[in-house]
């Protein structure tokens, strides 16, 4: 069902977008949340969360991407659940994805802390977003916004896990390049 | 920069972006069984299995043109390797096995077959490869599909084995002149010997559409490979 058509629902009140919004995106933000969480049930609670974000939210808001609206719904709830868990047990078992790849993409040197370079960067991150062919911007996107698993992009797009790691390599790779050739430090 | 630094950055690229990965990773089969039926219940939700949808396509026609001006260069690099190449060998119909040592270097060399095609009674090509280069172009399309499922090839794999495997990737037509694509199919080859091969596409070709095939191999030296491809 069309996005619209489901926002439509919500704005009729009618609990049937709840039912298509789990039906188109449910995977989807469940994927997410479980791989924040490292926790099925709490995945599962965070997706319930997510539902009943987007039915109070719904109207006012008129979401054009349906799906990014639910999509950062379900993050920003598994990653606030995860920084409360860390408080509460002070650093204990529930970790964010460590994205070890990265580690050759970032000096891991001074951090970006002004808010101009910060958009800068982003709206460097962007157009370089805009120039990729679309399957690789879906890996990319899906990899370090969606937080989703090599063996989830894989089975998601029909490749081998070796090739989205060579694309997400190649990325990652051109990503550094761009920036670099722009003057930013990484 | 710091990996939180990128990663909290990333985090706001426009919603254009997001929703795109979001219909494209939307409910296509597993994880169909989650689903909300009793919202707002402390109970969990009722299970159903839902049906898979139809894969959805995604046009690639808008950024084939921007690879278009890179495949220009790529080609003319590619031109001016092949000028400098030897005169490859005579191959004769019973030259179909690897005669090479094995590579110390463990990171695979991308082997791009630079075709010659060689007549041969029952194959429908022949194909001379191993002219080692780094992640060169794609060779030029010399399979023609037809249009189901899977494509079948018999193949001469010479000398493969598991420790030192064969890998063949598939690219469709339109793919070409991206040099970053990713395969619609591939082949991990670890027998010796001839044999036929089922490849199952990811990304069905249409029908008579050529698809292209990049090799690699921790093989130094020439490998021939002879196939025929079913009607």
């Amino acid at each position: 069902m069309d996005d619209r058509q489901i926002i439509r629902m919500f704005f009729e009140r009618s609990e049937r977008a709840l039912r298509e919004v789990s039906r188109k995106y449910g995977a989807y933000c469940l994927t997410i949340a479980r791989n924040i969480l490292n926790n099925h049930e709490d995945a599962e609670v965070c997706v319930n969360d997510t539902y009943m974000r987007a039915w109070e939210s719904i109207p006012p808001n008129d979401p054009e991407f349906l799906g990014a609206y639910l999509g950062r719904i379900t993050k920003n709830l598994a990653l606030n659940r995860v920084n409360s868990m860390k408080c509460e047990k002070r650093g204990g078992s529930a970790e964010i994805v460590s994205f070890d790849e990265l580690d050759e993409f970032v000096s891991g040197g001074r951090s970006v802390e002004s808010a101009e370079e910060r958009r800068e960067l982003l709206a460097a991150i962007s157009a370089f977003l805009r120039e990729l062919p679309a399957k690789r911007r879906q890996l990319f996107v899906g990899r370090y916004w969606s937080y989703y698993k090599l063996s989830e992009l894989a089975e998601r797009f029909g490749m081998t896990e070796g090739s989205v790691a060579v694309s997400l390599g190649r990325t990652r790779e051109s990503l550094k390049k761009y920036l670099l050739k722009r003057g930013f430090e990484l | 920069m710091t990996k939180k630094d990128f990663l909290d950055i990333f985090n706001d690229i426009g919603d254009e972006f997001i929703d795109e990965f979001a219909n494209a990773a939307q409910n296509k089969k597993d994880s169909g069984d989650f689903a909300l039926e009793d919202f707002g219940s402390p109970q969990r939700p009722q299970i159903i299995r839902l049906e898979r949808p139809p894969k959805k396509r995604i046009s690639r026609a808008p950024f084939i043109a921007a690879f278009t001006a890179a495949a220009v260069l790529v080609c003319a690099v590619t031109v001016g390797a092949l000028f400098k190449r030897k005169d490859p060998q005579t191959v004769s119909p019973n030259d179909s096995v690897i005669l090479s040592e094995p590579l110390s270097k463990p990171d695979p060399i991308i082997i791009v077959p630079k075709i010659r095609k060689v007549e041969q009674e029952g194959y429908d090509f022949v194909l001379e490869v191993g002219e080692r280069e780094w992640m060169s172009p794609f060779s030029e399309p010399f399979i023609k599909t037809d249009s189901s499922d899977e494509l079948a090839i018999c193949f001469d794999t010479g000398g493969a084995s598991a420790e030192y495997p064969l890998y063949i990737a598939f690219y469709s037509q339109k793919d070409i002149d991206d040099p970053y694509a990713s395969p619609i199919a591939d082949l991990r080859i670890t027998r010796a010997g001839m044999q036929w091969h089922s490849v199952t596409y990811s990304e069905k070709p249409e029908p008579g559409e050529k698809i292209a095939m990049q090799l690699s191999a921790k093989t130094l030296g020439q490998v021939y490979i002879k196939g025929r491809i079913l009607p």
